[in-house]
């Protein structure tokens, strides 16, 4: 019997269309793609499944399944499986073919967005039954564990005191942080510096970066890590004592996590699907995405907003399902009417409708021309109270001094 | 409404921003522009239209052509308000935050 045939059957039987409705399955009826149709259309028309001799009555080659016993999500999962091994089958063979004709990049992309359009048949939505006092007791008891193990918070610290006391949660696993900031104007520092306290508490961060060499990024941690010890400008013309840094490295890195930096050195599409891959190969703790305008989505949707707006939620995705924290580095949209003096507001970002969605906390992030001041206000904060305040930074050297007294009020009044 | 001299006032100001920015005064028909700088005193008062001639200069809008100040000063001008309003959340935070580490937690 045709597995799509039993699947209408089951509905018709069980009278439970919300099953299917509730799922992506239209594209799952090939063969019974009419019936299917058909089906719907009584039940948006009548508020009622029907018989499955009714659809007969007007799709005669419909065979009804009349063994069917299980439950309509049975059926459905049987579809899917059979659906999908079909998908699989043919993607497989398609990328041998292309192969032959094609570079395997190509061929690799292609098929990573193929495969990455079928996630939506194996995705899974979770329920909560907020009445299951048990359940929510052994919740507690985890959290409260996981954040004694952790030093107080259930998430990463971000190393900032007014940012850890604002965000008691920490970078917590499924989070969505956006740093949002004009071109130019610390957010990659700021967000390296989030990686390397994380690495220093113990996590392994991993940085995506889409716009600087892994080198340059690379020295950008040393000149943090090192507090002081290497200037950042000495490191990038390699003018530092090898013996020392030796001696510094084998201390600070003996039995450490891994701090893995993934660059695609600004020639291949990266995708969310990629950095999937990223995450299943380097199992990271902490993953920061720099920056999400050099991302594709996943479909490589070819309008600015529909892109930025996917790729927003497939992060979000990245983080739920991997259940770790998502740093995504964003830039604000640059308008003729906007001055860029000043840390963007929310909305100043194209597509601040998705952040708002999303994003479990979005951060400002604004150095100012000329000094070592960067400005960090929140822009949304899901998990506790909005924050604001200054960083005296001195880039090269590595050092950060927290301020929280407006460092121009002189100059203004 | 804008007495007569007023819109000159603006127009001395306008060249006077743009040969800082770009070391030369703009070719411009005073007699013509004084018109439009007038029904821009007419919307917003003379103070504002100052503060957003000033505004304008601190774009990055290359030229800063005065036409495009004329068509757009309204759209500047809501710009410039969001600025101030978050100017005023931002120094609100920074107390508030300031606060907060000082009792070690939120409240």
């Amino acid at each position: 019997m045709n597995t799509e045939a039993t699947l209408i059957s089951a509905v018709c039987k069980n009278k439970d269309i919300s099953t299917l409705l509730a799922d992506n399955v239209d594209e799952l009826f090939t063969s019974h793609r009419d019936i299917w149709e058909g089906l719907k259309s009584y039940y948006y028309k009548f508020k009622a499944v029907p018989e499955a001799g009714i659809l007969l009555e007007k799709f005669k080659d419909f065979e009804i399944d009349t063994d069917v016993k299980a439950q309509t999500g049975y059926y459905l999962d049987k579809l899917k499986n059979e659906y999908l091994s079909n998908r699989l089958k043919n993607i497989i063979i398609k990328g041998g073919s292309m192969l032959k004709e094609d570079a395997a990049s190509r061929v690799l992309s292609e098929m990573q967005a193929q495969l990455a359009s079928l996630s939506k048949f194996t995705s899974n939505v979770r329920d909560l039954d907020v009445t299951d006092i048990d359940a929510a007791a052994r919740h507690f008891e985890a959290v409260k564990v996981r954040s004694a193990e952790m030093g107080g918070s259930p998430g990463i610290k971000t190393g900032f005191e007014a940012i850890d006391l604002a965000y008691p949660t920490g970078m917590a696993p499924g989070h969505l942080i956006v740093a949002i900031g004009w071109p130019g104007r610390g957010k990659t520092w700021f967000t390296s510096y989030l990686a390397c306290k994380a690495w220093e508490q113990g996590f392994k961060p991993m940085i995506v970066s889409l716009e600087m060499s892994p080198e340059n990024m690379r020295d950008r941690i040393y000149t943090m890590l090192g507090s002081g010890l290497f200037k950042a400008s000495e490191l990038s013309t390699g003018d530092i004592n090898i013996d020392d840094f030796r001696s510094w490295s084998n201390k600070k890195f003996e039995n450490k996590n891994g701090f893995v930096l993934v660059s695609n050195e600004g020639m291949a599409e990266v995708t969310p699907a990629t950095i999937q891959g990223k995450i299943d190969q380097h199992k990271p703790d902490l993953v920061i995405l720099d920056y999400h305008q050099l991302f594709s989505d996943n479909k490589k949707s070819m309008g600015a907003t529909e892109r930025n707006m996917n790729i927003s939620r497939e992060f979000k995705m990245l983080a739920m399902t991997n259940n770790i924290p998502v740093i995504d580095i964003t830039a604000a949209t640059m308008d003729d009417v906007s001055d860029q003096d000043n840390p963007p507001m929310l909305s100043q970002v194209a597509w601040s409708k998705a952040i708002e969605y999303d994003a479990d906390m979005a951060i400002a992030i604004h150095k100012y021309t000329g000094t070592q001041m960067i400005e960090v206000v929140s822009r949304k904060n899901r998990h506790g109270q909005e924050f604001g305040m200054y960083l005296d930074w001195d880039i090269n050297r590595g050092i950060v001094k927290e301020i929280y007294e407006n460092p121009f009020q002189k100059n203004e009044s | 409404m804008a007495n007569d001299k007023e819109p000159y006032v603006l127009i001395t100001l306008y060249q006077s921003l743009y040969k800082d920015k770009y070391g030369r005064l703009p070719q411009m028909n005073k007699f013509r522009e004084k018109w439009a700088m007038k029904d821009l005193i007419d919307s917003v008062g003379i103070d504002r239209a100052k503060e957003l001639l000033i505004y304008y200069f601190s774009l990055p809008k290359g030229g800063h052509p005065l036409h495009f100040f004329f068509y757009n000063f309204d759209r500047l001008d809501l710009a410039m308000r969001e600025v101030e309003k978050d100017k005023e959340r931002r120094r609100l935070l920074l107390e508030e935050t300031k606060h907060m580490v000082e009792r070690g937690g939120i409240e």
